[in-house]
């Protein structure tokens, strides 16, 4: 598309098949990015070795119980992480981590102690738009946006952790 | 704002210094034949992976030392022979990709939930998608990290984390196929 700067698929993983053959009819010299969850499986990730430029890479919860309540899936951990240091070993890296109200500790803290120790030279969008809709009601700890000091609380936790390049 | 620290290769891609890893794939050479079995796919996929990983570093290495002259069209001239060396194979390592992926549908274990199905044949598990990808829209976004606007987005349709909160509050996350109007079939 004239003036991108890149080709940017969302939600790309149950659509891997179709974006290799977009993929593979590009003309130009393009940057790639997958703009995704990182629930991908191993072999979808020996796949996207060579392909994928820049990993969008969400990071919502910090621990398997969080990921269990909000979004039902399991053994997120144990998922995404090893996808996101196999990035991180043949691509670049930007992750995008959305601060929850109330769990500043369960999850911001602990994917940013991770990311520094595993993956530390990569991009860290730290995001702070949370606004409650859809079903959060449903979970009465999710029904407000973040306070002002959880904002500052969040910076605050994750500059210690020693990541360097963090876009807030 | 702060440009960033870690996205040194997506820049110099940008710039023509660097070619997108997928156009390093294209120039991969392997001989496969689709009928094979995924185990056997995912053998020659690993070998062609070596070869992926030697060209990278290859163009890596020699783009450096023509980035080091001084004289730009010298530059561009230099860089253009490096990667026109390696000619696009007839039949590469991308191809392959294509290949696998098309048999890991057949019993799908794309993402986290590897639930088994055959997609090819219109089974669906919990993402409800067949083989046919549908797209909610294209267009070039300017609401992205400022580094990578503007970006040709293509978005496509799925859930695979129902979350119970959208991220931006802008969008809930659809659990149902349900096609806007005039989806596109990107297959055909």
């Amino acid at each position: 598309m004239h003036r991108a700067r890149n080709v940017n698929f969302v939600t790309p993983t149950p659509h891997t098949h179709t974006v290799l053959k977009i993929i593979r009819e590009i003309f130009v010299n393009t940057p790639v990015i997958w703009n995704s969850n990182m629930y991908h499986s191993p072999d979808i990730a020996e796949i996207l070795e060579g392909i994928v430029d820049i990993y969008l890479g969400d990071f919502k919860y910090g621990n398997n119980v969080c990921a269990q309540k909000y979004s039902q899936i399991k053994r997120y951990l144990e998922v995404v992480q090893p996808n996101f240091e196999f990035a991180y070993e043949t691509a670049e890296v930007l992750i995008r981590h959305l601060v929850l109200p109330g769990h500043l500790e369960c999850c911001t803290s602990k994917i940013g102690e991770w990311v520094a120790k595993k993956i530390p030279h990569i991009r860290f969008n730290l995001m702070f738009q949370y606004h409650p809709c859809y079903q959060a009601l449903e979970y009465p700890e999710l029904g407000r946006q973040l306070t002002p000091e959880e904002r500052a609380k969040a910076i605050y936790i994750v500059r210690k952790t020693g990541i360097e390049d963090l876009l807030i | 704002m702060e440009a960033s620290k870690y996205l040194k290769r997506y820049f110099k891609v940008q710039r023509n210094e660097m070619l997108a890893l997928f156009k390093i794939t294209e120039k991969v050479p392997v001989q496969f034949d689709p009928s094979m079995g995924l185990e056997e796919l995912r053998e020659i996929h690993k070998k062609g992976i070596e070869e992926y990983r030697k060209l990278r570093e290859n163009f890596e290495l020699e783009a450096i030392n023509a980035l080091a002259h001084k004289n730009a069209s010298d530059r561009l001239l230099l860089l253009t022979e490096i990667f026109l060396k390696h000619p696009k194979a007839n039949s590469s390592l991308l191809d392959l990709k294509v290949a696998i992926v098309d048999r890991i549908m057949e019993n799908c274990h794309c993402c986290g939930w590897s639930c088994g199905v055959n997609r090819k044949t219109g089974e669906k598990g919990f993402c409800r998608l067949t083989d046919l990808s549908n797209y909610a829209s294209e267009f070039l976004h300017m609401g992205e990290e400022p580094e990578l606007i503007p970006s040709h987005k293509i978005f496509l349709r799925a859930v695979l984390l129902p979350v119970s909160t959208a991220r931006t509050g802008i969008s809930p996350p659809v659990l149902k196929q349900e096609p806007k109007s005039n989806p596109e079939n990107l297959q055909s």
